[in-house]
């Protein structure tokens, strides 16, 4: 498959449709973005494990707005840049995107429900994963039950802050969380779950189910159950699909449907 | 539990709700005692981050009252209250804290009866649901 | 613009560094005294963080009270000020107005309410004072957060500009003028004047005007709009349109696309010489069709510029027809005051406030195929005030198909008061109606008239007078229920009107009295303008009752059928209005607005969820220290607070409500004491 990503990039390049492109590079048996160049050897370029490519796009989007950049993404990746570009973190036009549908395994390790881009370059499509056991676990308990369940995850959190600077889509400068007027500072374990409470009404119109949050906890908190539980309300309550048009703007800026 | 007095916050957007609260005043619109009123200027100014503090300190149940929709002074910043307070109660009730602890709902400036019934059924219910003791509720493994 | 009066200490203000407060605990004689404590809630003030001083009188709001608060600024060198009492609502002017005159920012005075929502509504002294006391706490924990701030001031371009040259926008634009503010009167047709100069009479009808056989437009609505034209303070644009428009109250920018008239007002000495040679016909839309004009021609004898005018969409100069290269009309001048040179050009203007006077559209009566509007005996009511207009294509003699009709049927509220479509009522149909039919007795004096009404609407002045009048004048008013059922049937060349409950008339004419409805680009000039409009299409109006002339842009209002229907006299009040409300902005040297507007700070990512929030496009996305952040417009912001609430990081907040100040009385609630 590396192999296939190389091939289409190299058809980029010759097209002249990207000046770079932003992919995974092997280094010493690391893997880290790289932007490469048409005059660069691509043969350092793969496409796994994953790694959420948005922020690196937007960064290098920051300093050289007027580059056409080629990015190599995964489902969520897409979604990212939709959510970055919803948010003018990223340009869209600037962009050409080269999809890679995940493995099966891929989508199992990340419970994805949409493993895969809209257009898909590299790799076989799989179904996403619709269930969560998590979910509906949690869905069976009393109002206390789950205040228990949720207060013995959040109480192994260490305020690391490793959730918040992994996401992605987290793209505050001054995150309130760090602030004590919202958060107490300095105090383990959190008598009320304010910080979870925070970052998941936060996280409402715009987790864009990575899991790079709970890949980023030592404490291996559930945090995308969470995230899916609110997700999946506002997709019932306001239709909304979080990372699928970048036109479609979230529903809480937005004025009451019915009434225009 | 017949005892509990709850602590109550209620946001009052000073064109309709916070209206409203001063009518059933001057209509000696006898209330229970427990809800105490922060003016803002629209239901609109209400984060619902300000709720999660008001639990997090203890205080039992949170109003937010505004304008009916149609009717905010604004035109429609009550539009993005609704949506906000919708989605977050769902957080609530989510996390296992239960979502009748906090109440969203409309007063016009002329609805002094109905203010003082909205002040009036809350408290009842905060009652109902007793202490907001979230804080100490859990026990800890680390404690 | 934000930075300039973000925290400005105004002069006087003693140091801010740390907070001392003054609590004053009103008895509002027993209105509070007879349920609260207020020496225990006083007391217990005077121990709260930060307060000095903490006092207890019979009526705060009284000279003396005002001045225990004045003398105690001075004397304990207070910065911060809290009175509980009534409600702000009441008397936080007059409190802030007391510690200004002490030298202190109003905005360091902060109120609490223990009557209104204490003492009155609480019986138990013991729990009511321990509720007092925990308002106190609130506003007490609020202000050593406060701060000082001034409202921004704006200048005011002293200019006016009106949209729209109906009679609405005439009126607007003279009376602006008169006042001695030049303003832009910007019209799309090529002619001032709107719906009525293509109408017959005009309702209410004097003595002089019942028995005359002309118009009522060209006597005395033609010398008004020529007023208007000779108004050296009114810059008077025809066939032109409002292109662009940006800018807030007082300080708008306004871009005016002018389309050429092609012939010269002033050289055009109206001898029609080039209509004579024109080799292009085409239906003429005032007429509704029932005539023809050419491509260059005079709009209406009633018209305003008084000049012929070239139609260039239609002109075959440019489309490429007989003309091509050699346009006829130009050679055919004695006075040379064609000019197909001409090219459309833009003007731009800054204004202060802008009238909008945009008119509505007719119903379109091809919607009620039951009433067969096309057959050629039905005709709308404006058609009707064609063919009886001395102006019109029959020159006034009632005429249908070359004869005169015998038996005219009209029906009221086509297109008005329906349970769907457009529920409203015109408003105007009934009296028209009442006139249509007495000009058809004047005019077939022996014709048989008959009005299928619903209700007849006659409450202006001098309105009902005049339609029992035509009662008298043996025309037929038979009543009808608006849900049942009413048609027209062909019958041989006439046709026949069916009304449930009523027995067949046979007419070989019938009039349709339309209502109207909002202009078919209502939308965009709504954008434009950034106004609202209501259910109905039309224009809203910022309060139905107490602000009927206001949109909710501030600087722009609203005059004539745009924001509903009317008739000239409702037209004329609010164009009269409309004007003093936009002179009122343009004779004030400088705007003051709100102090408690937002404001981002520097750790703005330009997200934008702000700026999609805000309903007055008061935030924009802007480049600054090389990094994209929301800019608030002081101006344009409301205050409302709706946009703080949408910012996850809390860069964009609200003077005056501060999160920090709305936390601290959170924290305050939570806190000890009760
Ligand atoms: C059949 C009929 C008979 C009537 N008879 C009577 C009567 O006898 N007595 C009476 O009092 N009332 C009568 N009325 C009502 C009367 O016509 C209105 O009250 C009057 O025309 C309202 O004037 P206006 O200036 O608001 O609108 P309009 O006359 O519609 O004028 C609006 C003007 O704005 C222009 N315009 C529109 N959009 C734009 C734009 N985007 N940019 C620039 N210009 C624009 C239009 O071209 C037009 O010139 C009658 C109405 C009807 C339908
Ligand atoms: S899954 Fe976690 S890291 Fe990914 S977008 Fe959602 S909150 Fe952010
Ligand atoms: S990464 Fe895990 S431990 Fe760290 S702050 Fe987030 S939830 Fe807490
Ligand atoms: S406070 Fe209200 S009016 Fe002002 S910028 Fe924010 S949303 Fe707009
Ligand atoms: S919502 Fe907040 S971070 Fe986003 S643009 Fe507005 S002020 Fe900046
Ligand atoms: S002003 Fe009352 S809800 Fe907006």
């Amino acid at each position: 498959m590396n192999e296939q990503l190389r091939e289409v990039v190299k058809g980029l390049f010759a097209r002249d449709e990207v000046e770079v492109v932003v992919s995974l590079k092997l280094n010493e048996g690391c893997v880290a973005p790289h932007m490469y160049s048409k005059e660069d050897d691509l043969s350092s370029m793969v496409h796994s494990p994953k790694y959420p490519i948005g922020i690196v796009v937007s960064m290098i989007q920051k300093k050289y707005p007027d580059t056409k950049i080629g990015v190599v993404i995964r489902g969520c990746d897409e979604r990212i840049l939709i959510e970055l570009a919803k948010r003018n973190q990223v340009n869209l036009d600037n962009i050409v995107l080269v999809g890679i549908a995940c493995t099966e395994e891929d989508a199992k390790d990340c419970l994805c429900e949409t493993p895969f881009p809209t257009k898909i370059d590299i790799g076989e499509k799989v179904e996403g994963i619709t269930t969560d056991e998590n979910i509906e676990k949690i869905s069976q308990m009393d109002m206390d039950e789950r205040f228990d369940y949720w207060m013995g995850q959040f109480d192994k959190c260490m305020k690391c802050y490793g959730c918040v600077y992994a996401c992605p889509t987290c793209i505050c400068e001054n995150c309130i969380l760090e602030e004590d007027m919202w958060v107490k500072t300095g105090e383990l374990p959190p008598e009320f779950p304010s910080f979870h409470l925070i970052r998941a009404y936060h996280s409402t119109d715009r987790c864009v189910d990575c899991h790079e949050c709970e890949r980023a906890c030592p404490a291996h908190i559930p945090l995308v159950t969470l995230y899916r539980m609110i997700r999946k309300d506002v997709e019932d309550m306001f239709g909304y699909k979080i990372g699928t048009d970048v036109n479609e703007k979230p529903p809480l800026v937005t004025v009451l449907e019915e009434e225009g | 539990m017949t005892d509990f007095e709850p602590n109550i916050l209620a946001f009052c957007c000073n064109w309709c709700s916070y209206a409203a609260a001063d009518l059933a005043g001057i209509g000696r619109m006898k209330q229970p005692t427990n809800v105490k009123i922060v003016r803002v200027m629209c239901s609109g100014r209400v984060k619902p981050e300000f709720v999660i503090k008001a639990l997090a300190d203890g205080v039992d149940g949170v109003l937010i009252l505004g304008c009916h929709i149609g009717d905010c002074h604004y035109v429609s910043g009550n539009h993005r209250t609704k949506k906000r307070f919708e989605i977050f109660s769902k957080l609530l009730g989510h996390m296992g804290i239960d979502p009748r602890r906090i109440r969203l709902d409309w007063a016009s400036a002329a609805e002094a009866i109905e203010f003082a019934k909205i002040i009036t059924d809350f408290t009842e219910t905060i009652k109902e649901l007793g202490p907001n003791n979230y804080a100490g509720k859990h026990e800890r493994a680390t404690a | 613009m934000t930075e300039e009066h973000t925290h400005e200490v105004v002069d006087g203000t003693p140091e801010m560094d740390e907070p001392r407060i003054g609590v004053y605990i009103c008895d509002c004689g027993v209105n509070i005294a007879a349920t609260v404590d207020t020496k225990a809630v006083t007391e217990h003030a005077s121990k709260l963080p930060y307060v000095v001083i903490a006092k207890n009188y019979k009526y705060m709001c009284s000279d003396p009270g005002q001045n225990l608060i004045k003398d105690d600024i001075k004397e304990y060198n207070l910065n911060r000020v809290v009175v509980a009492s009534c409600t702000p609502r009441m008397h936080e002017p007059t409190f802030r107005a007391a510690v200004v005159e002490a030298g202190l920012n109003p905005c360091l005075f902060e109120m609490a309410n223990i009557r209104e929502h204490c003492s009155w509504i609480h019986k138990e002294m013991d729990s009511a004072t321990v509720k007092a006391i925990k308002i106190v706490e609130l506003s007490v924990a609020r202000a050593p957060l406060l701060e000082p701030l001034t409202a921004a001031e704006v200048g005011v371009t002293r200019v006016g500009l009106v949209v729209g040259g109906g009679i609405a926008g005439v009126r607007a634009a003279r009376d602006i003028a008169d006042r001695g503010f030049p303003v832009h009167l910007v019209e799309r047709e090529p002619y001032l004047g709107g719906r009525i100069i293509w109408l017959s009479k005009l309702f209410p009808l004097r003595k002089c005007e019942e028995d005359c056989v002309g118009d009522c437009a060209p006597c005395f609505v033609t010398p008004e709009l020529k007023e208007a034209v000779n108004n050296p303070n009114i810059h008077v644009h025809v066939n032109s349109e409002v292109s662009d428009l940006d800018g807030y109250v007082g300080n708008f920018n306004v871009k005016i696309k002018e389309n050429p008239l092609y012939v010269d007002k002033d050289r055009c000495t109206l001898c029609g010489e080039c209509t004579k040679v024109c080799p292009v016909s085409v239906k003429n839309d005032n007429d509704y069709g029932m005539s023809e004009r050419k491509a260059i021609y005079r709009p209406s004898e009633a018209a305003v510029p008084v000049t012929y005018v070239l139609d260039d969409v239609n002109c075959s100069y440019f489309t490429g027809g007989q003309c091509e290269g050699h346009p006829l009309c130009v050679d055919a001048c004695k006075f040379g005051a064609i000019n197909i040179d001409a090219k459309e050009r833009t003007v731009e203007a800054e204004v202060g406030a802008i009238v909008v006077a945009t008119g509505s559209d007719n119903y379109d009566a091809s919607q009620k195929s039951e009433l067969l509007p096309q057959h050629p005996r039905v005709m709308t009511a404006p058609e009707f005030e064609r063919i009886s207009s001395h102006l019109g294509p029959t020159k006034g003699e009632l005429l249908v198909n070359g004869t005169k009709p015998e038996k005219v049927a009209f029906i009221s509220c086509v297109g008005s008061r329906e349970g769907t479509g457009n529920t409203y009522c015109s408003r105007v149909c009934c009296m028209y109606t009442a006139k249509e039919a007495h000009t058809v007795r004047k005019k077939l004096p022996d014709a048989k008239i008959t009005v299928y009404y619903t209700d007849v609407r006659t409450f202006g002045k001098g309105h009902d007078e005049f339609y029992v009048k035509v009662l008298n004048e043996d025309v037929q008013y038979r009543q009808r229920e608006l849900g049942h059922r009413l048609e027209v049937v062909e019958n041989g060349p006439n046709v026949v009107v069916r009304a449930e409950g009523h027995d067949d008339f046979e007419a070989d004419l019938v009039v349709l009295a339309t209502g109207m409805v909002p202009r078919s680009d209502a939308a965009e000039v709504m954008r434009l303008f950034n106004i609202s409009r209501s259910a109905d299409g039309f224009y809203l109006e910022a309060h139905p009752k107490l602000r009927p002339i206001d949109t909710f842009t501030d600087g722009v209002f609203l005059a004539g059928c745009c924001q509903f229907p009317k008739d000239i006299t409702d037209t004329m009040f609010q164009a009269s209005g409309a004007a003093a409300r936009a002179c009122g902005i343009l004779s004030s040297p400088k705007l003051s607005l709100g102090e408690a507007v937002a404001f981002a700070d520097e750790t703005c990512t330009g997200c934008g969820q702000c700026v999609e929030t805000c309903q007055y496009s008061a935030i924009s996305l802007e480049e600054k220290d090389g990094k994209v952040v929301a800019v608030v417009n002081d101006i344009l912001c409301k205050a409302c607070g709706t946009c703080i609430a949408a910012c996850p990081s809390g860069s964009m907040q609200q003077k005056h409500y501060t999160d920090e100040q709305v936390l601290a009385m959170i924290s305050a609630m939570g806190g000890s004491s009760v």
